[in-house]
């Protein structure tokens, strides 16, 4: 399954928002190699509204497990105090499901760079794909969460500032901040490039 | 005594089963994300799961639906 493809089914739905649930579910049932999306809440001493995504082999215990993988999400439980912050903190790391090859961190040695990558913040032209695929995803989450069919209706209104960024927030159910990017041109040239031509 | 880091290497890709295919974070809004404290936050979040304490949740968009 290509990103495009999941993106097809929101676009298909009659109305938005589009839930994360029902993103997990087509995932679990059309990726060849995800057999479901686990999503998990833990605590840590001090919150934060951190997650992170983890694609693994956990379980091992069906006969078939060898055909698929499990992704997780893993939250701390202070990203809940605000849905609609959850969904699309949620939605961005299921993303990462569509990582490249050459983004994926499947060794020691990837996950120890990775780490010092968030931590340096290094300048763009010193990013590695790893570090590159934050972006991507975040506007993956923005595109799936926010079709270009739904999405078009309104840009009109919000340039001409007859809507603003709170009304967005409420018809796609995502945070009032990712509003304003939704709803830039550059919307169109992300969404050529992570779905293809309209 | 390992460090964090080590400690979460050592948690996601061991020498036998079980191995990571792929990590990433999330660092909402945290400029100063520390390699040592994502690393403690994975240690924490994979013994939580491990011992069953991590809660699954099984519907996020539970808030979109009216309740009746």
């Amino acid at each position: 399954m290509q990103f495009a493809e999941l993106y097809s089914y929101a676009a298909g739905l009659p109305k938005p928002p589009v839930g994360f649930d029902f993103l997990r579910r087509l995932i679990g049932a059309r990726h060849p190699e995800i057999g479901r999306v686990d999503v998990y809440e833990v605590e840590y001493p001090t919150p934060t509204r951190q997650a992170h995504f983890r694609l693994g082999e956990r379980d091992r215990t069906s006969p078939y497990s060898d055909e698929f993988s499990i992704a997780e999400i893993i939250y701390c439980h202070a990203l809940k105090a605000d849905a609609r912050e959850l969904r699309y903190a949620l939605t961005k790391e299921m993303m990462h499901i569509f990582d490249a090859p050459e983004a994926v961190v499947d060794t020691r040695e990837k996950f120890e760079a990775l780490l010092r990558e968030i931590q340096n913040r290094p300048l763009p032209a010193d990013a590695s794909t790893m570090m590159q695929s934050e972006l991507d995803t975040r506007w993956m989450a923005a595109i799936i969460l926010c079709p270009k069919n739904f999405r078009d209706q309104y840009v009109a209104d919000y340039k001409a500032q007859k809507i603003a960024s709170f009304d967005i927030a409420e018809i796609f159910d995502i945070p009032e901040w990712v509003a304003p990017f939704v709803m830039d041109d550059y919307y169109d040239v992300a969404f050529t490039r992570l779905v293809g031509t309209p | 005594m390992l460090n964090q880091i080590e400690r979460a290497a050592a948690m996601l890709f061991p020498d036998q089963g079980g191995r990571t295919l792929n990590i990433k974070f999330l660092c909402g809004g945290v400029d100063n994300a520390d390699a040592q404290t994502l690393a403690e936050q994975v240690v924490r979040a994979e013994v939580q799961i491990r011992a069953g304490s991590a809660r699954l949740v099984t519907d996020v968009d539970s808030h979109l639906t009216p309740a009746t």
